[in-house]
């Protein structure tokens, strides 16, 4: 009997072992340039351990064991690049393979520094991320820490210089600790974002050249933590310091000439950026589309012009690593052929959105679409296709007022050949009477 | 000094643009804006810009950003529709149906259908007025059966034009229509033999 038993544990081990694999379903990269950050950032290294269902590698640049893929499968889901310095990753690991991985639905956090090699610069650019050069810094005379060595490129930002979605940075965020470069995004690229910007007296240049034309950014421009939203809402994140992410920006206080010292917000926001980033927050789909005419139930095979059709969906966002129904009030949908010929808002009753309006007088093949992006949250589509028909040869109107007429003349027709067959068949002349003498 | 920046912020949308200001050789620093230039960097936004000369430097002790001037600047207006973007809401579209067709008013519709009426009502009314009779009426099986399937192809014309089909129709005419020819066949047949024996 034991004998069976240990066969049958075999039989299910790996069943076993994948269950488990499963239940940790972030498989998170750390690639370190110098094996000290260990101790220097260990708080921001325990945030990314305390992500839910994470599973934390933790390797050095130079590892030869460094390696993104195996048999052709994605071996982490989200990597973390704090190696400003490296100028190549061994293992195969460039910044095509690192960008492929991105394309491939994976999640990126990289930290530039003040000395940064041409891995992360090509990186960032890839993601349309223009760092400045190396022996650069930002620069902000009015908002600079006392703790400053006197290049005032200790910089603070204020959290009035974050991005408006609280998704993203959480909220009531303290004043930002940073130093080190910074960074610009083309106002034309849809998907970038700038995260958190400089003050409007903040520059990034060379502090001991002087200014000649114009420095690589300038005022709110500046980005210190930028980042990018790809089509497969793959996340990007890059910030320009290494420096804010250690122990001892988290941990120390902020003082600015003239304001209290207040403690620095670090921590606080990069956690935030964290879950976002990892897709732990700001992620949102869409579950169960559903259309049908008003008042029924069942989905028609196509619809007729001019009929009352109601287009419902739900929505569902995930909070604290569960689904619930998801809250935005500006869901629309659109009635395509080619162009959109209704364009509405949805209702959202409780994370079932329902859309009511008039199929348009205009036959041919269309589609409902729904295609929801906003600041923050995962992109998501949906559409279902479907015929409209134009008014079939019995289904207009009828008794028009008009037609009057030609109702009298038929039937006047008819009544007519009746009586007139009546009258023609059996009358009879009436004899005239002979005249008489 | 490292930082001589002039910035000039709408008063309206916050936008901000900055120019450097560089240093001639007496180290005045001064900027110049030329409006041909540099019209595109202001997107077209006309208004009161308040401008700032913000000064800096490691080694100075008291930077500063000072609220020099207000200035007004009138831009020409853009020709371009700014494109909704690609996280902002969508205008909404309501279809707009097509108009129905116009109508003739009622009086119209009246008048005519009395028209078409007229033949038939004039009809009866000389009928009348020169005498008319059925009094050769045989109310033989054939001439009641002739009578009835007419009335009766006639009804069943009507009863189309409200809710039969074609299908239908044709398989009631035909069955009424044989029976009304034939009872029709016979009927004129006695009614000449009647005339002939007379």
């Amino acid at each position: 009997l034991i004998h069976f038993y240990k066969r049958a544990t075999m039989r299910w081990l790996p069943v076993f072992l994948t269950l488990i694999s499963l239940a940790y379903c972030r498989k998170v990269l750390v690639v370190l340039d110098n094996p000290l950050i260990q101790e220097t950032h260990s708080m921001f290294l325990n945030q990314i351990k305390s992500i839910p269902g994470a599973s934390v590698t933790i390797k050095s640049a130079d590892d030869s064991s460094l390696a993104l893929k195996k048999y052709g499968e994605l071996l982490y889901t989200d990597i973390v690049l704090l190696a400003p310095t490296a100028e190549e990753l061994s293992g195969g690991m460039t910044a095509d393979t690192i960008v492929e991985f991105v394309d491939e639905g994976g999640n990126l956090f990289v930290a530039a520094g003040l000395e940064t090699g041409d891995l992360v610069r090509d990186i960032a650019s890839e993601v349309g991320v223009e760092l400045d050069e190396t022996g650069t810094t930002v620069i902000d005379h009015l908002n600079f820490d006392a703790k400053d060595n006197g290049l005032h490129n200790l910089v603070v930002a204020d959290s009035a210089n974050l991005i408006k979605s609280e998704k993203m940075v959480g909220k009531d965020n303290g004043p930002i600790l940073y130093r080190g470069l910074g960074m610009v995004t083309d106002p034309a690229n849809p998907l970038a974002l700038g995260i958190l910007t400089g003050s409007s007296s903040a520059y990034s240049h060379n502090p001991e050249e002087y200014i000649v034309d114009y420095p690589h950014a300038v005022g709110k421009n500046t980005l210190l933590i930028a980042g990018l939203q790809a089509r497969n809402n793959a996340r990007v994140l890059i910030t320009g310091s290494l420096e804010m992410l250690s122990d001892a920006f988290y941990t120390s206080q902020v003082e600015r000439a003239g304001q209290p010292s207040v403690a620095a917000g670090n921590s606080k926001l990069i956690g935030a950026l964290l879950a976002w980033t990892f897709h732990q927050a700001g992620v949102i789909r869409i579950e169960a589309v559903d259309h049908h005419l008003a008042g029924q139930k069942d989905t028609p095979a196509f619809y007729t012009i001019r009929e009352e059709c109601e287009f419902s969906l739900k929505m569902s966002e995930l909070v604290n690593g569960a689904w619930v129904p998801f809250k935005g009030e500006d869901v629309q949908m659109e009635f395509v052929r080619i162009d959109p010929f209704v364009r509405q808002k949805m209702v959202n009753k409780n994370g079932m959105l329902t859309a009511k309006f008039t199929i348009p007088d205009v036959y041919g093949v269309f589609k409902f679409k729904v295609d929801y992006a906003r600041v923050g949250l995962t992109r998501v589509s949906a559409s279902v296709q479907i015929p409209v028909h134009p008014l079939r040869h019995n289904q207009y109107e009828r008794f028009i007022q008009s037609a009057y007429p030609y109702y009298a003349s038929a039937g006047s027709m008819m009544l007519g050949v009746f009586v007139f067959s009546l009258v023609f068949l059996h009358f009879k002349e009436e004899v005239p009477r002979p005249k008489t003498e | 000094v490292h930082q001589a920046f002039v910035k000039l912020t709408h008063s309206g949308s916050n936008a901000e643009i900055i120019y450097v200001a560089e240093p001639n050789t007496n180290k005045l620093y001064s900027f110049e804006l030329d409006m041909n230039v540099a019209a595109a960097d202001f997107g077209s936004k006309s208004g009161v810009y308040s401008l700032s000369v913000i000064v800096g430097d490691a080694v100075i002790s008291n930077p500063l950003s000072w609220h020099a001037a207000d200035v007004d600047i009138a831009l020409p207006a853009s020709d371009q529709l700014a494109e909704p973007g690609l996280y902002e809401v969508k205008p909404e579209i309501r279809h707009v149906f097509r108009e129905p067709d116009s109508r003739p008013p009622a009086m119209v519709s009246n008048v005519f259908s009395l028209l078409c009426l007229a033949p038939v009502l004039i009809m009866l009314a000389m009928w009348v007025k020169i005498g008319v009779n059925v009094s050769n009426f045989p109310f033989s099986i054939t001439a009641l059966g002739f009578h009835i399937g007419l009335a009766a192809i006639f009804v069943l014309y009507f009863y189309f034009w409200i809710e039969l089909n074609m299908f239908t129709t044709v398989k009631y005419l035909s069955g009424i229509g044989l029976v009304t020819f034939l009872c029709g066949n016979k009927m004129l047949a006695n009614i000449a033999q009647n005339n002939k024996s007379a």
